[in-house]
């Protein structure tokens, strides 16, 4: 059997690049909402701040694991 | 020392060949003894030395308080103002008030242990160590879960987690545990990962463009020495980036606590 190409090293750490693009765009969207609501609604920023960085943080919950991921398979 | 003897020291034997600086490098170099016991002398030190600096700080702020307020008293006051206003208030309602003073304490030690990560001399941030973010992680977990537990006693308390009322019966064998699985037991898993993986990548970033420029310059090749150029402003930057990324996880945070105390003070949903 012949192999065209080879991945040598951790391969936990292409499991986080894998793993960060749902996190990227969900992030993304999040932000994005925030700064279109901002946009047309400048008072409500305060109101809208808490949800967008609860939104924030439950995408990159995602990410986060696929961080850890390398270090537990080493 | 020279530079290219500065560069030999942080790298392999030959040198010739760069290497990235490996985890045990960059956060365990002091270890203790035989590397048995995981623990980091530099650590330990600025997690005393940080602790020390915010009593001391908000002990000074708050000593002579008076009406028109002095430089120190208007620092401690601006801190303590921003997250009883911003974070407590806005997020705990009447119930804010009262854990202001926990939440203000929390945010300025997440903080200052962050920040010993950009600090000249000090340069490690004792929260990339992840006993730190664990320890605050499981002080969350037991304080909202008693919390939560005191007001609406065992059942009540689970029911308010899981339970999500309004939807069809059959929906709950799905949800309930989902419910279960996010609020009780992934809550203070990414509330530690959280802090911990964003330090740690952090100071890792730094450290490789650092090394990196202290080997293009040591090799002494006027190529390398112009290539060298790029990390060295890369990781002034990345300095720079960090400061920022400090301040967001420390109010991240805080501002998470304080969304799980609610949900646990809750009166129902």
């Amino acid at each position: 059997m012949t192999y065209l190409a080879e991945v040598t090293g951790n391969v936990g750490t292409l499991g986080y690049g894998l793993s960060a693009i749902g996190p990227g765009i969900g992030v993304g969207i999040v932000w994005a909402a925030y700064i279109t609501s901002t946009a047309r609604q400048p008072e409500s920023a305060g109101l809208t701040r808490t949800y967008a960085f609860l939104g924030f943080a439950v995408s990159e919950a995602l990410a986060l694991l696929g961080f850890v991921v390398p270090f537990i398979l080493t | 020392m020279s530079l290219s003897q500065l560069s030999q020291a942080f790298l392999t034997a030959e040198g010739d060949k760069f290497e990235a600086p490996s985890v045990e490098h960059s956060f365990f170099f002091d270890k203790i003894g035989d590397g048995s016991v995981i623990a980091s002398v530099k650590a330990m030190v600025l997690l005393v030395l940080g602790t020390l600096l915010v009593m001391a700080f908000f002990l000074a702020a708050s000593r002579r308080a008076a009406m028109l307020p002095g430089k120190l008293q208007f620092a401690g006051e601006a801190i303590y103002g921003f997250v009883r206003n911003g974070v407590a208030i806005e997020i705990l309602g009447k119930n804010g008030r009262a854990w202001a003073g926990f939440l203000t304490t929390l945010f300025v030690f997440i903080l200052i242990q962050n920040l010993w990560g950009i600090i000249p001399l000090a340069q490690l941030p004792v929260t990339s160590h992840f006993a730190i973010p664990v320890l605050l992680a499981v002080m969350v977990w037991v304080l909202y879960m008693g919390v939560g537990i005191r007001k609406h006693g065992f059942f009540g308390f689970f029911k308010l987690m899981c339970f999500i009322e309004g939807i069809p019966w059959y929906m709950h064998i799905l949800l309930i545990p989902i419910e279960f699985l996010s609020n009780i037991i992934l809550r203070p898993f990414t509330l530690a990962i959280r802090l911990f993986a964003n330090m740690f990548a952090g100071h890792m970033l730094i450290t490789i463009a650092a090394v990196g420029t202290l080997y293009l310059w040591g090799t002494g090749t006027p190529v390398n020495i112009v290539l060298g150029i790029l990390p060295f402003i890369g990781s002034i930057g990345l300095v720079f980036f960090e400061l920022l990324i400090i301040s967001l996880q420390a109010y991240v945070f805080v501002l998470l606590t304080a969304i799980y105390l609610e949900s646990s003070l809750a009166d129902s949903h």
